[in-house]
């Protein structure tokens, strides 16, 4: 066999594969049910994979020059003065993905800022609550903003946790349980056993035994122990301050704490069915500690909290598989019974990404659906400031290329709406990410900032975005210190 | 320079050159015709393909064909070197010359950053490890590299590997150097096995470059052959399985339940099996197709019965590699020699660098003085030692070559630990002998398992993903929810369970169908062809598995 016989064969292979593109259908060829042939098109065998994704890399290659000089240059309005070796200030500034807010009302989140402004005066602790899906799971994107806010504002610890976690939380903090806890939740299918909706403000609670033994009847031990993670924030290990939230025990329990497996505290808790909290100040943390419950019935735990004694707590609250419509189905008495306790001052609302998937082309159901979950969370906690993120860019495959799910637009709009139509602000993730297409490049970046499922965040993906809407918020803190700096030199 | 010519000529870090992109075919193509010119003459032949081969590199790498450029001057200038000098010492001198400058560029590129991030944390220094090819090339052809990262050069372990074959086997006499300079660039740098092997000897290919060209017909349908079960195994299998399972479970393992990170790892070992035998696949049909015989790279490894038997049907050409220039000048099974306890100085040194804890070096000291005594009061000591330590170093090196981290060390150490295991266990084992088709099976399973099991340290992204990984199939596995969990993955299930049928079918059936597409005459095998491309697009287009999390 001679090359050019093999240059022939490999002409001839070439050709047929040309003709199949000229006179493929570009959509496919629909054969029974979902299956469907595809074939290249003309345009694909000219154009280079990575030509179609968006170009992401001056949004990260910027990142590294916003520092909070910048960002009180910016909110200051003297930008004209900066100049960044390096880079170019105005392309920095129109880098940074402004919060957005209802009728331009820049006003929306000044309750919170001045709640963290007077951080510095008050010995208070307030409190952020991060709600989310899958996105936010194992403390990813909130464990970077509560240390950028803890640095700032003060304060420590991880903030509220389940006692039982769902998969091997260990980023900000190493959680183990023992085997006999039940976690129950009020979000997603719903255990129909349940017959009433008291879940807390985690959307879940735990038991460690039968709720309705007596007394004379054996009793059962269960613990949880937190110890110091590798991969955490030195606020985040330093929590000072340990709650546990609870109610309905019908009978007694015995509840032990122990610091570095040192027994510091034992006590019995008499029975109730209010909602109580246990709580303990620490002096210094330790390098673990951990909490023992026995008892023959058990309450509901609705969570832990490991904050600092003043300062700004922020919680990770992930709801796998949530579109974030659970807050008016839960025991409204016992949520805001909770919220008061926790001093809550903002709540950050990300989701959305569970609904993109959901076959659905209008989003006005979604839209109004998710407005009364903000405008019942006013309800339930007054005064509180809420922040909508919208979701991340996901992808669908379009042959053989990543395209962005036409849904996702959609979906973020619909968020935005809801912020909007409530009164609340919004913060448009996809739009930082880098708009339509973005996920595939982050998906692929070098190292891989996102998950192969072109969905979730890898922690660096995750701290990368974080910061993001660190930058975001601080930038609006910065604008309103101004003005409220201005306002006590001008009275 | 118009777009168009910009992609097709100059380098672009999005889009290398790889096997599985179209681009490469209508290089191929490009390749083709003139060879079919040129092949006759082998100075030319040999010349234009050594610059094709450049190209191909430039494209893939970019300016790091430089460095290539380089380790082919050096090494052909010193290989005649060591070939004229009379005395031993000259020849010595010529040969550590050369296995100095290849080691530190490979080392330079690959352990640069955990070097840099060892001296910052000892002496408190702010270094930080700076791409400086990528600088240069930013400055002077206003390129955007990040300068931060430094990449390795596309391929350096595999070109540097046969330079390195090549010195040593003149030092040793074994072959005579090569005369001309393109056609050693060739031996360095042919395309098809240059950024992902067969490690080609330079006594095995050397001899083909002064070969006529000659391709039977038989051969043609072999090439075409491996072409085709090569792109099938990377992208059917392969690219499927791990766009639509392995990749999103690796990258988040908590997230998954114990299930779908045991059938992670599983598909892992499909995976990489698929991706690089299928690559190596299509770079010996491509090498035969052009007149060139490359080594087998791969013969069923996951039928091996016992670790060592794995270790000879992977990667073969590196395994050899190691064997022949590592494994064997140490002493092989027989004797721990000089070259042994410096091997097992730096296996060490490298530990204790990795940990950051100089307490390790006390303690490794007293592990060496305890073993050194028991060795000289117990001869069973001295013996076992003897022949096992060489056969642990060079596993822990073939770890390290992969990365400096922990999770390579513990590799490369179950490996090792497993080839050695195995040697005391053979002495002992009734079944040994047996060739029961039982006996055959468990051995079968027992060894894919344990490699599999291995590969937890490979392929997880970091230290805490091993130990989610693990956390999660012993404690949270998810039973309830698993007949849920193969319904939601079918596809990617099915398309498992017929990558390992195909792998463990017997070797008849596979030869059989080899004969077959041989057999058929060209224009058949064109429609062949087509047919399996377009089978192949249906599994590069289908729709992107759902993201589903199930709740346990």
């Amino acid at each position: 066999m001679k090359p050019s016989g093999i240059l022939l064969f490999f002409t001839s292979v070439f050709a047929l594969l040309f003709t199949g593109a000229i006179f493929f259908p570009e959509h496919g060829l629909q054969i029974a049910g979902k299956l469907r042939l595809q074939f290249f098109s003309k345009k694909e065998l000219f154009t280079p994979e990575a030509n179609y994704y968006a170009n992401i890399s001056s949004i990260l290659s910027q990142q590294k020059y916003i520092t909070d000089s910048l960002l009180l240059a910016i909110a200051d309005g003297h930008t004209e003065e900066l100049i960044i070796p390096g880079a170019n200030t105005d392309s920095l500034i129109s880098s940074i993905t402004r919060i957005e807010y209802p009728a331009h009302d820049s006003t929306v989140l000044w309750p919170l800022f001045r709640s963290l402004r007077n951080l510095s005066s008050s010995r208070q602790l307030i409190r952020i609550m991060h709600y989310g899906d899958s996105q936010i799971e194992d403390d990813r994107i909130t464990s970077l903003l509560r240390n950028k806010l803890q640095s700032r504002f003060g304060g420590s610890g991880a903030g509220l946790v389940p006692v039982s976690q769902l998969y091997p939380y260990g980023y900000s903090m190493k959680q183990t349980s023992s085997a006999n806890w039940n976690r129950f939740t009020g979000f997603g299918k719903l255990d129909t056993a349940i017959k009433h909706r008291r879940y807390g403000t985690l959307a879940s609670y735990c038991t460690f035994a039968p709720q309705n033994r007596h007394a004379e009847q054996d009793t059962t031990t269960a613990w949880v122990k937190f110890s110091k993670s590798p991969h955490s924030y030195s606020n985040t290990k330093r929590f000072t301050q340990c709650r546990v939230f609870y109610s309905q025990n019908r009978e007694p329990f015995l509840n032990e704490l122990f610091q570095d497996n040192i027994l510091v505290d034992a006590d019995i808790v008499p029975a109730t069915t209010r909602l109580k909290v246990i709580r303990w100040k620490l002096d210094a943390p330790g390098d673990n500690l951990k909490l023992t419950f026995k008892g023959t019935s058990s309450p509901e735990f609705y969570g832990i909290a490991l904050d600092g004694q003043r300062g700004v707590a922020v919680d990770n609250i992930p709801l796998r598989g949530s579109s974030g419509l659970f807050f008016t189905r839960m025991d409204q008495q016992l949520m805001k019974e909770m919220f008061r306790e926790l001093n809550v001052k903002c709540f950050i609302l990300q989701f959305g990404g569970n609904f993109v998937p959901s076959g659905l082309h209008n989003f006005d159901g979604y839209e109004n659906w998710f407005a009364s979950q903000i405008l019942q969370l006013k309800k339930l906690c007054p005064g509180a400031s809420i922040l909508v993120i919208g979701v991340a860019d996901m992808s669908v495959k379009e042959k053989n290329r990543y395209i962005t799910d036409p849904n996702v637009e959609k979906v973020r709009d619909a968020l935005r709406n809801a912020a909007f139509n409530t009164g609340s602000a919004f913060w448009d993730m996809y739009k930082a990410m880098g708009g339509e297409n973005s996920m595939p490049s982050w998906v692929f970046a070098d190292p891989p900032l996102a998950s192969g499922d072109f969905v979730h965040f890898k922690p660096l993906g995750a701290k990368t975005i974080a910061q993001m809407f660190y930058n975001a918020f601080i930038l609006e803190y910065h604008r309103y210190e101004n003005h409220a700096r201005q306002i006590t030199s001008n009275p | 320079m118009p777009d168009y010519l910009k992609q097709i000529f100059l380098f672009n870090q999005d889009a290398p050159l790889i096997f599985t992109q179209m681009y490469f075919w209508g290089f191929f193509l490009v390749v083709l015709l003139f060879y079919s010119f040129l092949y006759k003459s082998k100075p030319v032949r040999n010349t234009y393909l050594w610059l094709v081969s450049m190209f191909f590199y430039y494209k893939t790498g970019g300016l790091f064909l430089f460095i290539l450029v380089f380790c082919t001057l050096a090494d052909f200038y010193i290989g005649h070197a060591i070939y004229r000098s009379r005395t031993k010492s000259g020849k010595k001198g010529w040969l550590a010359l050369s296995l100095a400058s290849t080691l530190l560029i490979l080392a330079f590129f690959k352990y640069d950053i955990f070097f840099t991030e060892t001296i910052n944390s000892l002496f408190n220094t702010h270094f930080h490890a700076v791409n400086h090819a990528a600088s240069w090339s930013n400055i002077f052809l206003g390129t955007r590299f990040d300068i931060g990262k430094l990449l390795p050069p596309v391929g350096i372990s595999f070109f540097t590997f046969q330079t390195i074959s090549y010195t040593v086997d003149v030092y040793r006499g074994e072959i005579k150097p090569v005369d001309r300079l393109t056609d050693y660039g060739f031996f360095v740098s042919f395309f098809p096995q240059l950024v992902a092997g067969p490690i080609v000897r330079a006594s095995q290919f050397i001899p083909q470059i002064y070969r006529d060209y000659s391709l039977s017909k038989e051969e043609f349908g072999q090439a075409l052959f491996m072409i085709l079960k090569g792109l099938i195994k990377k992208l059917f299998i392969g690219d499927f399985i791990a766009v639509n399972f392995v990749d999103r479970v690796f990258s988040n393992p908590g997230s998954y339940t114990g299930f779908e990170n045991l059938m992670g790892l599983y598909g892992y070992s499909l995976q990489v099996y698929c991706d690089f035998s299928g690559y190596t696949d299509i770079a010996t049909g491509l090498a035969l197709l052009m007149g060139f015989r490359l080594p087998r790279n791969f013969n069923s490894p996951y039928k091996a019965k016992n670790v060592g038997d794995f270790w000879k049907r992977w990667h073969i050409s590196l395994s050899s590699w190691l064997k022949d220039y590592l494994y064997i000048p140490m002493g092989g099974n027989r004797s721990a020699s000089v070259f042994t306890y410096i091997s097992l100085s730096l296996v060490l040194a490298f530990v204790v660098l990795l940990s950051g804890n100089f307490l390790l070096i006390p303690l490794f000291s007293g592990i060496i003085l305890v073993t050194g005594i028991l060795m000289y009061f117990f001869p069973a000591v001295r013996t076992s030692v003897h022949n096992n330590i060489n056969l642990m170093i060079t596993m822990l090196i073939g770890g390290l070559w992969h990365g400096a981290s922990w999770m390579f060390v513990i590799w490369g150490g179950l490996n090792g630990l497993g080839v050695v295991i195995y040697k005391f266990w053979k002495k002992i084992s009734p079944w040994e002998t047996s060739d029961h088709w039982a006996s055959d099976v468990l051995k079968i399973f027992i060894t894919f398992n344990f490699i599999t099991f291995t590969r937890i340290w490979f392929r997880a992204e970091s230290m805490k993903g091993t130990t989610d990984l693990l956390n999660q199939v012993l404690f949270q596995f998810g039973w309830s929810a698993v007949p849920e969990m193969i319904l939601a993955y079918r596809n990617v299930f099915v398309i498992m369970i017929l990558g390992y049928i195909l792998h463990w079918l017997s070797g008849s059936i596979k030869e059989k169908s080899m004969k077959w597409f041989t057999a058929i005459p060209v224009y058949q095998k064109v429609i062949v062809s087509t047919f399996v491309v377009f089978v192949i697009y249906q599994s590069v287009s289908a729709d992107l598995q759902p993201f589903i999390y199930f709740r346990f």
